[in-house]
């Protein structure tokens, strides 16, 4: 506790002993602020709102600063949907003790709620348009209002108390009580509510209200939230067969539900899950044809290797025999046989042969080539004249095959054969010798013994 | 039985949210401790 005079700490005697002020009655007035404080909380505890207004005033008027009476004021305030008259106190209680005080929780709490603080300022001015709409005698749109306002903001009490007076004019006593209990909800010793309150058992006091229940037999009336709900009595209550049927026709579109819409949607995905798994066998199957046409590729270029290396081989072997053939009809023309080496060199391609062996051919062949037909030639003939056609026709046969412009080896070897009784080979030879030797002797000897054939 | 058109009249407008800081400085703050202090002070005057 401090001086009122100085402000300096006051201990437990009837003076400052700072300043010297006597602080004794001083002291009693703290003391009695706090009483009221104490029974302000009381009654707030046991929610007598008005009566706690009236106590933590009290304590106000001996102690303005006595900080938590006005905090509490503030609170009950709230509670009854003052909040100006709240936020009010809490900011007067702050400029008396600016640390460690409670009011700056509350202020805090309403700050950081702007929503909250728009919807009650919203409510207040609709509450003061309801007041207006009263004053000009349009009650029902007082009424509506002061709905809306309850709708937002149930503890507004004087809306309520507004509410159920417009509902005690218009009669409708049910509702008007409805409201009235609503604020002995919030302030038990509400005072206006309670004055109404008998004034509402007074006015439809309860042997109206029999009466009122027996002219209504067939209807029963009970209240839900704001609204009184009329329900006529003879009606069948069919409501356990109702939600059977509701059951039912539940299932009924859960089950076409499933149907129309999950069932496809399942089926669609089904559908892309295999589409995918398509697409992914497709793939590995695009890798695995693109691979083996790879090796194929390989194989292909392997035996065609392989072939060429054959070929090679075969060529290399040819070219192995062609040189031995041509040793063979070296050794042959060494021994002065003519036909013998040029038998052997005809065993020989010319064109597998290297620049020097392919001279050496040449030369060879040269020099018995010529020598070789003439024997073969004369040999020929002289078997064809021996008539050893066999002989004549190798020897004259191979002649011509020597040289094909020995004319007269064709012609005999036609004629070997006629004489031998070949009579095919003889016309061949004989249209040979027709084609090769025009206008000849021969070729008319030949077309002659040929029409006789 | 209540006179509607008297109990109407007890019902005064709310005070809006702007209309705090109004109602803050409209506060008469006087308590009985700012009466003794001005009788105190009176007194010592008069001495």
């Amino acid at each position: 506790m401090k001086c009122f005079n100085c402000g300096a700490a006051l201990k437990n005697m009837d003076y400052c002993s700072q300043c010297g002020a006597d602080v004794k009655l001083y002291r009693k007035m703290i003391q009695l602020s706090n009483a009221y404080y104490n029974r302000g909380l009381e009654k707030a505890k046991v929610r007598d709102l008005s009566g706690a207004v009236t106590a933590l005033s009290q304590s106000l008027k001996i102690n303005k600063k006595n900080t938590d009476a006005r905090n509490l004021l503030g609170l009950v305030y709230f509670e009854l949907g003052e909040v100006v008259e709240a936020l009010s106190q809490w900011i007067i209680s702050r400029s008396f003790q600016s640390q460690k005080n409670l009011a700056d929780y509350y202020i805090e709490e309403i700050q950081n709620n702007p929503a909250r603080l728009q919807t009650i300022n919203t409510t207040i001015k609709k509450y003061n348009q309801s007041l207006l709409y009263c004053e000009q005698g349009s009650y029902d749109l007082a009424v509506i209002q002061l709905k809306k306002v309850l709708s937002m903001n149930m503890n507004l009490l004087k809306a309520h108390e507004l509410l159920a007076l417009l509902y005690m004019k218009n009669e409708n006593y049910g509702r008007a009580r409805s409201e009235l209990k609503r604020v002995l909800a919030i302030d038990r010793t509400n005072t206006c509510a309670l004055r109404y309150m008998q004034e509402l058992d007074e006015a439809s006091g309860k042997n109206d209200q029999k009466e009122e229940e027996k002219s209504n037999k067939d209807v029963i009336a009970y209240t839900s939230g704001n609204e009184t709900i009329i329900q006529p009595v003879g009606v069948k209550d069919n409501s356990g067969v109702l939600s059977v049927i509701n059951v039912v026709i539940g299932l009924a579109i859960g089950a076409a539900v499933m149907w129309f819409l999950v069932m496809p949607a399942q089926q669609q995905r089904t559908n892309a899950e295999l589409n995918q798994a398509i697409a992914d066998y497709s793939e590995q199957l695009d890798s695995r044809t693109a691979s083996l046409e790879s090796l194929r590729g390989e194989i292909d270029d392997l035996e065609s290797r392989t072939e060429e290396a054959e070929a090679q081989a075969s060529q290399a072997a040819e070219q192995l025999a062609g040189y031995e053939a041509l040793i063979n009809a070296y050794g042959l023309y060494a021994q002065e046989d003519a036909a013998g080496a040029l038998e052997a060199l005809q065993q020989i391609d010319r064109e597998n042969l290297s620049e020097n062996a392919g001279t050496l051919y040449d030369e060879i062949f040269a020099s018995v080539g010529a020598e070789a037909v003439n024997e073969l030639y004369t040999s020929g003939y002289a078997a064809y004249e021996a008539g050893d056609y066999e002989t004549a026709i190798q020897d004259l046969g191979r002649c011509y095959e020597l040289d094909n412009s020995q004319g007269n080896a064709l012609y005999f070897l036609a004629r070997a054969y006629h004489r031998s009784g070949d009579t095919e080979n003889a016309k061949i030879y004989y249209q040979k010798v027709i084609d090769e030797q025009p206008g000849t002797r021969r070729a008319t000897d030949a077309q002659g013994l040929l029409s006789g054939l | 039985m209540l006179d509607f058109e008297e109990e109407l009249k007890k019902f005064r407008p709310s005070l809006e949210i702007d209309q705090v800081e109004d109602n803050v400085y409209n506060n008469k703050l006087t308590d009985v401790t700012d009466l003794l202090d001005e009788m105190l002070k009176e007194i010592k005057e008069h001495q």
